[in-house]
């Protein structure tokens, strides 16, 4: 099997066990975006499909969590479990480590070490799944009422 | 800077300088304008941006706390140590084309290191104002 059809089959098996998570952040987007949220989830969803690097999500995130008011928005819930911060928590350890599950199996299964710039491929790809599927939760769990 | 190039500084950004700036906004403290003059500086060109630096890193700050340094002035002396650093890996990280002569290297190397600086205090002002909520003169 070839290389590219085997990072995006080891993706998407990835991809299926974040459903509880994208349920839990759409979610909480949804409780925590009053008014507006349509907007930040949809402008969320462009900086994911547009950055090559997963710093720009997360400077991304850290930047609009910095500009929303304590309880609200991206810092919506108790001061020590609020949801930008869950998002870049949840990015950087919990997607990441997926990543280096999807570049292990890969590594082993074709003997041949995946690079540095596969790996931050990779990375991406399992922003875009999750994100993708937070939005689609978002909408479920009220979004769409806006 | 070749395809090949922008994607070494890619890498490097979201591998290494994403961290080093988290780790170097740890216990520092600058007003957001501060931020954002630097953000404006780390868009121009490598000699701005070490002027600016160097110049704000000898200034002398007034309002001593407790007799200690002012805080904007640590904080660009440390980056002034940063800017070195970054510098160095310009020239580590196989960037820079050599040129055929002493000026074209140093002018490849100045470009080099601007976008690594670039990468850099773009993740350190978004970890600046991440921790202090976007106000101004909080701690970091």
């Amino acid at each position: 099997m070839k290389r590219e059809i085997l990072f995006v089959k080891e993706i998407a098996v990835q991809a299926d066990n974040l459903y509880p998570d994208g349920e839990r952040f759409g979610a909480w987007a949804a409780q925590a975006f009053a008014v507006d949220g349509r907007r930040q989830i949809k402008e969320l969803e462009n900086i994911v499909n547009s950055s090559l690097k997963v710093s720009d999500v997360l400077d991304y995130l850290k930047k609009q969590t910095a500009k929303s008011k304590a309880g609200e928005k991206w810092r919506h819930g108790p001061e020590q479990d609020q949801l930008g911060p869950a998002l870049i928590g949840f990015i950087s350890g919990d997607l990441k480590n997926k990543r280096n599950t999807v570049s292990n199996k890969i590594g082993a299964d074709t003997s041949q070490a995946v690079s540095e710039a596969e790996k931050q491929q990779v990375y991406l790809a399992l922003i875009r799944e999750f994100v993708r599927q937070m939005a689609a939760q978002y909408e479920l769990k009220g979004g769409r009422n806006e | 800077m070749n395809s090949d190039g922008e994607l070494t500084i890619r890498l490097l950004s979201d591998e290494l300088l994403y961290e080093e700036a988290v780790r170097f906004a740890s216990g520092k403290e600058l007003r957001a304008a501060q931020v954002n003059g630097l953000l404006a500086f780390s868009k121009g060109e490598w000699s701005e941006l070490e002027k600016f630096v160097n110049h704000q890193a000898s200034r002398n700050w007034q309002d001593l706390r407790d007799g200690q340094p002012h805080p904007t002035k640590l904080f660009y002396s440390e980056l002034k140590k940063k800017l070195a650093w970054l510098k160095k890996q310009a020239q580590e990280s196989r960037l820079i084309a050599d040129g055929p002569t002493k000026q074209e290297l140093k002018t490849h190397t100045d470009a080099a290191a601007a976008k690594l600086a670039q990468e850099f205090i773009q993740h350190l002002a978004a970890e600046m104002l991440y921790r202090t909520g976007g106000n101004d003169n909080a701690h970091v």
